[in-house]
């Protein structure tokens, strides 16, 4: 009974997820001239200082993009998580709703306001402020910014789910019994958060250094990560066992993270 | 004479236009001493505890302790430990760090901190589980450890807010127990907060009955029960067959039932008196107790030790609490009911 719940749902994944991987990774391990598997493009891949720059950007771009997400969403996080409002509900759904944009409109959306005519720089200028349009788009500063807006509601989810263990009661608990704001804040409250807080900084690291369009969009071509090397290899290039090979480099690189994370979240666990 | 320990003097809570939450609500403790809040939820007797605590501000009156006004100082400064009705212990601390918490925030070496907080387990009989983690105690366990927490910093008030009410009967009563001993060995001072009346009556040295944000009467457990200031306080603990009538000269002429002589001389003019069931009896055949009353037995239910039989007299219905031994009563029965003259409570009237 219980297998037969879980069929569907296995197949399901066999389908469209395990059978791509393999197949993928079948292509990554194609010669570039005939038939049979060889791991030579790993081999090129790899030897090749270019990739290392562009692993090295990537790793970078997502871990900029990650901490600064990070760090706006906590404080908004814990205000959601500990707010007796009853417009908690809706302040919830209004912090999660850019969710329900597709990310291509969003960008769109960026670079209206960043660009050297965009609302911001219009606005500067109007003001008198600056002479010239500061260089917001088309490059690593909009890029991040775009980014880090379009991943910050996957980083507030995290951190208010894991205040679940939150209660009014250990602030007031805390402060009775000695402690000032400040040492609620570090003591009680920064403790709980913690794990939401690391699960924060690894999704959104995870979706920053596999995502391509708004590196590629808001980047104007001068952002290399990635997302953005495999999407042309795959679409403009069209060297199909290049792209893969970066596929599965990228991958390993998830499963390192994510390894690393339980290792963490263990240990925090279990250290009373 | 000397001044009270803890004094509450004319505490006023508001929230907006609704009914104030507490109303005019004074109280005084003596060093030592453990006064329950006994009320209904909702009658305000949390709000009393949190506005000690600071926790809420009070929209008007004082409360002092040992001599010192409170109402000023910020919730951590005023050295009081509080046990929640949750618990409220930090699910990243041990238990050993739970309890040391308050010591800690003092900042008491560690050293002494470690002897103190050993000293505070002990004394709750979890001497042996402080590296434990919050999680791998159970719900008994988990209240003593915040009573550990909360005496270890020696508060100079220890509040309690319904501190039993997570807990299963028989953890009830022997943590009730275990509450007053560590109360009366440490010499807290404590005000406790609950609803239910036997707590209060077996754990407080004095109870306030609170309704409506309004403290109704505080007394000994004794004085509470046996001589209840209001209907309310009557119903609320202990409860019974009220009775409404006339009283001349002593004797109360209650329609239905007839004369009913009792110890207490109540005012002429109307009056409500109050039969508790466990003062009523069946009257053994040729018995004469000073009041009787005949009735038919209208229901009966059994409870192993006791049994509590509804029984109709006239338009009033009163029950019957006895020891259940010998034969029962089956409804439909005639049964004759007497009690003595020291059995009838009279409730003063609301003097307007």
């Amino acid at each position: 009974m219980r297998l037969a719940l879980l069929l569907p749902g296995l197949a399901f994944l066999a389908v469209g997820f395990v059978l791509p991987l393999l197949w993928l990774l079948r292509i990554s391990l194609a010669p570039q001239t005939g038939d049979g598997l060889e791991a030579q493009t790993y081999a090129a891949v790899l030897g090749d200082p270019f990739y290392w720059r562009l692993a090295g950007n990537t790793l970078l771009l997502g871990a900029i993009v990650a901490v600064i997400a990070v760090l706006l969403a906590v404080p908004v996080g814990l205000f959601l998580a500990r707010t007796t409002s009853r417009w908690r509900g809706v302040l919830v759904s209004l912090a999660i709703a850019p969710l329900l944009t597709s990310t291509v409109v969003r960008t769109y959306g960026w670079m209206v306001i960043l660009s050297d005519r965009g609302l911001v720089n219009v606005t500067l200028r109007a003001a008198g402020l600056i002479a010239r349009p500061l260089p917001l788009a088309n490059n690593l500063t909009g890029s991040v910014i775009a980014m880090v807006e379009i991943l910050m509601p996957y980083a507030i989810l995290s951190v208010l789910s894991g205040l679940g263990r939150l209660q009014p009661a250990h602030e007031e608990a805390a402060a009775l019994h000695g402690a000032n704001r400040l040492r609620v804040f570090t003591r009680v409250i920064l403790p709980l958060a913690l794990p939401g807080i690391l699960t924060a900084l690894l999704l959104v690291f995870v979706l920053a250094i596999s995502s391509f369009i708004t590196p590629r969009l808001m980047g104007g071509g001068r952002v290399f990560v990635f997302g953005t090397e495999i999407y042309n290899e795959a679409t403009v290039t069209l060297n199909w066992p290049l792209a893969a090979t970066l596929a599965m480099l990228l991958l390993a690189a998830f499963a390192i993270v994510i390894t690393l994370y339980g290792r963490l979240a263990a240990h925090l666990s279990n250290a009373p | 004479m000397t001044d009270p320990y803890v004094a509450a003097r004319d505490l006023v809570k508001r929230y907006g236009t609704l009914p104030p939450a507490v109303d005019h609500a004074s109280f005084t403790l003596e060093r030592g001493e453990m006064l329950a809040l006994l009320g209904p939820s909702g009658c305000g007797k949390t709000t009393i505890l949190r506005m000690i605590a600071g926790l809420v501000t009070p929209t008007s009156g004082s409360i002092r302790v040992a001599g010192q006004d409170v109402s000023a100082l910020p919730v951590h400064r005023r050295n009081m430990g509080m046990v929640f009705q949750s618990y409220a212990l930090l699910p990243h601390l041990s238990v050993a760090d739970n309890v040391g918490f308050g010591l800690a925030m003092r900042g008491i070496p560690r050293a002494e901190r470690r002897r103190r907080v050993q000293a505070a387990l002990d004394l709750v009989k979890l001497g042996d589980k402080g590296g434990r983690r919050i999680t791998q105690l159970s719900g008994g366990q988990q209240q003593r450890a915040a009573i550990a927490r909360s005496l270890v910093i020696e508060p100079s008030l220890l509040l309690l807010d319904e501190p039993l009410s997570n807990l299963d009967a028989t953890l009830r009563d022997e943590l009730r127990g275990e509450i007053r001993d560590l109360q009366r060995r440490t010499g807290t001072t404590a005000i406790f907060v609950t609803h239910d009346q036997s707590e209060a009556l077996a754990a407080a040295d004095r109870i306030a009955v609170m309704s409506a944000g309004r403290i109704e009467q505080i007394g000994a457990p004794t004085d509470i029960f046996e001589r209840p200031a209001t209907r309310f306080v009557a119903g609320f603990i202990g409860g019974g067959t009220f009775l409404d009538g006339v009283a001349h000269e002593g004797i109360a002429e209650i329609p239905g039932i007839g004369p009913i002589r009792m110890t207490a001389v109540p005012p002429d003019g109307a009056v409500t008196l109050l039969l508790r069931p466990h003062r009523v009896e069946f009257v053994a055949p040729g018995a004469m107790p000073a009041n009787v009353a005949d009735g038919i037995v209208e229901s009966v239910v059994y409870t192993g030790e006791r049994v509590s039989t509804q029984v109709r007299v006239g338009e009033h219905r009163v029950t019957v609490n006895g020891f259940a031994r010998g034969q029962q009563k089956l409804p439909g029965d005639a049964a004759r009911l007497g009690w003595g003259e020291d059995d009838v409570v009279v409730i003063p009237r609301p003097t307007a």
